[in-house]
């Protein structure tokens, strides 16, 4: 029995350095390439550094390996925890119709003005505004409607509102900064915008990670949850709360990046088990370091910088596949 | 310990329990027999607060049902679905163990809660399958998974909704003989659903006959379960025969 524990908390704890070693070297390297490269070396023992070695480790490369840290994380125990309290391995973080919103929210801001925290403040209300109509909706008369199906209600009508702007919009002018907002950057962010988000996003990760194992009775369904001694509405409200301000943070400052929500926490399944107290640690881990990785690569590997949103499906999709694939095996 | 008074209940409009009233003593196995749709499944989600009644009483012992705070009433009633619906594969300790939720006092189980939970596998000889992920067992073990989860709650009163169904010859038996053990042992007071008459026969100190949301008779299994009722019930013709002082029962 004692053999059980420890044997299962080994591999738990494995899981946990392996990928925080991994960010590490991944920071690292992240940090020196780039079109202005740095020496590694330097780096590391914070020497030799010119002025302008600071100005881009600090300014330009600091404030964006954080963002996809702290993006990446949040968006895999997101989608983790929608899994779970829907029951459901295939929905992702934005469900309940946070990213259409604040897609919606963004394109607003772009087309009457080009200041920056306008857009991110629009994006912000309108991704809490189609949250909060989702479980208005859902709740609509004594028919409860479920959240899966008004997320997606209200998800299509801010997609068809969005289309519409995009229809109005100056096509050489408003047209592509749309287009590349609801692809996903993380080019804007800003060291100042991270001293704001970062101490917000954390302590949410570290709450939401406490409320793991609680996941787990959730995932029963309603009626097995009361028979287990827990309000399953209560509980449900408390994770919409805070998963609703992780994705709109993370969608505001970033747009839309898809698919990570949906492989990371699968990915930690395969490899670490369905108790969620283990997913919604180790998914903030692997997902800190995959979208690190994807970012890197899409600032690095191409001649063009490309919008990582296009390069997480691109990865993701296939792997994906081939994580189902093996699991039927 | 548990006491039903003049109980309605209804979906919607429909009218499901038509003014129920049970009592059920320490101690007690009682039986629910009724035909499909008779409300056996409702009568017990609203005794553990999955549904709220529409008129008359539910009293747990000697406090109102709407009165328990939900954790506070799994600490005292737990349950064993008729379906429960698999979708992630956790492994049977994980489940057994989700049945400690009411007793945390925390947002996780301590060790404390793993011995109970590791206890309890033992007291229902399934502690090897505890690794395993509880989609990939038998119909037969998932069934004593779920008892096993309902055992770690440590409450008094257990609610069973067809423990039997789907399951062998064996399987059954071996249920039943676990009930039985249960309740000499525990001292658990159960409420068990069940469709056929010989397993209520067996195990039943006491048996409602339900039909249509009304209490067609309640009483000992041997008394209860007699021709003229199971006909008023079932409209079928039954027989009864004796065999070494035990009743059963087969349709003609
Ligand atoms: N969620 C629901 N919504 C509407 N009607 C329902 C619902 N659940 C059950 N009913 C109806 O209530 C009546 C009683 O159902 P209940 O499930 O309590 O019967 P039961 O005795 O458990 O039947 P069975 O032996 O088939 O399990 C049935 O007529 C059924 O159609
Ligand atoms: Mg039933």
């Amino acid at each position: 029995m004692g053999k059980f524990s420890s044997t299962q908390n080994r591999k738990f704890y494995l899981l946990l350095i392996v990928p925080v070693i991994f960010n590490i070297v991944l920071i690292l390297v992240s940090m020196s390439v780039g079109r202005y490269k740095v020496d590694i070396k330097n780096i590391l023992f914070l020497k030799n550094l010119t002025s302008i070695d600071r100005a881009v480790l600090i300014d330009v490369r600091l404030p964006r390996i954080m963002a996809a840290i702290l993006f990446g994380a949040t968006l895999s125990q997101t989608g983790a925890v929608y899994q779970g309290m829907f029951n459901n391995p295939l929905v992702s973080s934005y469900i309940l119709g946070v990213s259409s919103g604040a897609g919606f929210g963004a394109a607003v801001g772009i087309l009457f003005s080009s200041n920056i925290l306008l857009i991110e403040g629009l994006a912000f209300i309108f991704g809490i505004i189609a949250v909060i109509l989702t479980l208005t909706i859902s709740r609509a008369k004594s028919e409860s409607i479920s959240l899966v199906l008004s997320g997606f209600v209200v998800g299509s009508l801010f997609q068809s509102f969005l289309s519409f702007l995009k229809y109005v919009a100056d096509p050489y002018t408003k047209l592509p900064s749309i287009v590349f907002w609801l692809m996903g950057s993380l080019s804007q962010i800003t060291l100042k915008d991270i001293v704001i988000i970062a101490p917000i996003l954390v302590l949410l990760l570290v709450v939401v990670a406490l409320f793991g194992w609680k996941l787990n009775i959730l995932s029963f369904g309603d009626e097995e949850a009361v028979s287990l001694g827990e309000n399953p509405r209560l509980l449900k409200r408390v994770l919409i709360f805070l998963t609703t301000l992780q994705s709109v943070i993370v969608v505001s400052f970033a747009g839309v990046i898809g698919w990570v929500g949906l492989i990371i926490p699968h990915t930690v399944r395969f490899l670490v088990g369905y108790d969620n107290s283990k997913v919604l640690v180790l998914s903030i881990f692997f997902g800190s370091g995959f979208l690190l990785l994807i970012d890197t690569l899409s600032r690095t590997a191409f001649p063009v910088e490309i919008p990582i949103g296009i390069l997480t499906g691109i990865i993701g999709a296939p792997f994906f596949f081939v994580l189902i694939r093996r699991r039927h095996n | 310990m548990i006491k039903i008074s003049n109980l309605q209940f209804g979906y919607f409009d429909t009218e499901v329990l038509k003014g129920l009233n049970i009592e059920v003593k320490e101690d007690e196995i009682l039986v629910l027999l009724g035909p499909n749709g008779s409300g056996k499944t409702t009568l017990l989600k609203i005794l553990s607060k999955i549904l709220k009644p529409k008129f008359g009483e539910v009293s747990i012992l000697g406090k109102d049902i709407n009165k328990y705070s939900i954790s506070e009433l799994a600490r005292i009633v737990a349950s064993v679905p008729q379906i429960h619906k698999q979708t992630f594969p956790y492994t049977v300790l994980d489940i057994v163990l989700s049945g400690r939720n009411p007793q945390l006092e925390t947002l996780k189980p301590s060790k404390k809660d793993l011995e109970v939970a590791l206890k309890v596998l033992e007291e229902l000889s399934i502690l090897h399958l505890k690794d395993r992920p509880y989609t990939n067992i038998s119909g037969g073990e998932l069934r004593l998974v779920l008892i096993a989860r309902a055992l770690a709650q440590e409450a008094k009163i257990l609610l069973l909704d067809e423990p039997t169904a789907f399951l062998d010859f064996k399987n059954s038996n071996l249920i039943l003989n676990k009930i039985i053990e249960l309740r000499d042992k525990r001292h658990i007071t159960f409420i068990i659903t069940l469709h056929d008459p010989n397993e209520a026969l067996r195990i039943g100190d006491r048996v409602a006959l339900l039909k249509k949301g009304e209490i067609v008779d309640i009483g000992k299994p041997f008394e209860v379960i007699n021709e003229k009722n199971l006909r008023k019930v079932y409209n079928i013709d039954v027989e009864r025969v004796e065999i070494d002082g035990k009743v059963f029962i087969y349709a003609k």
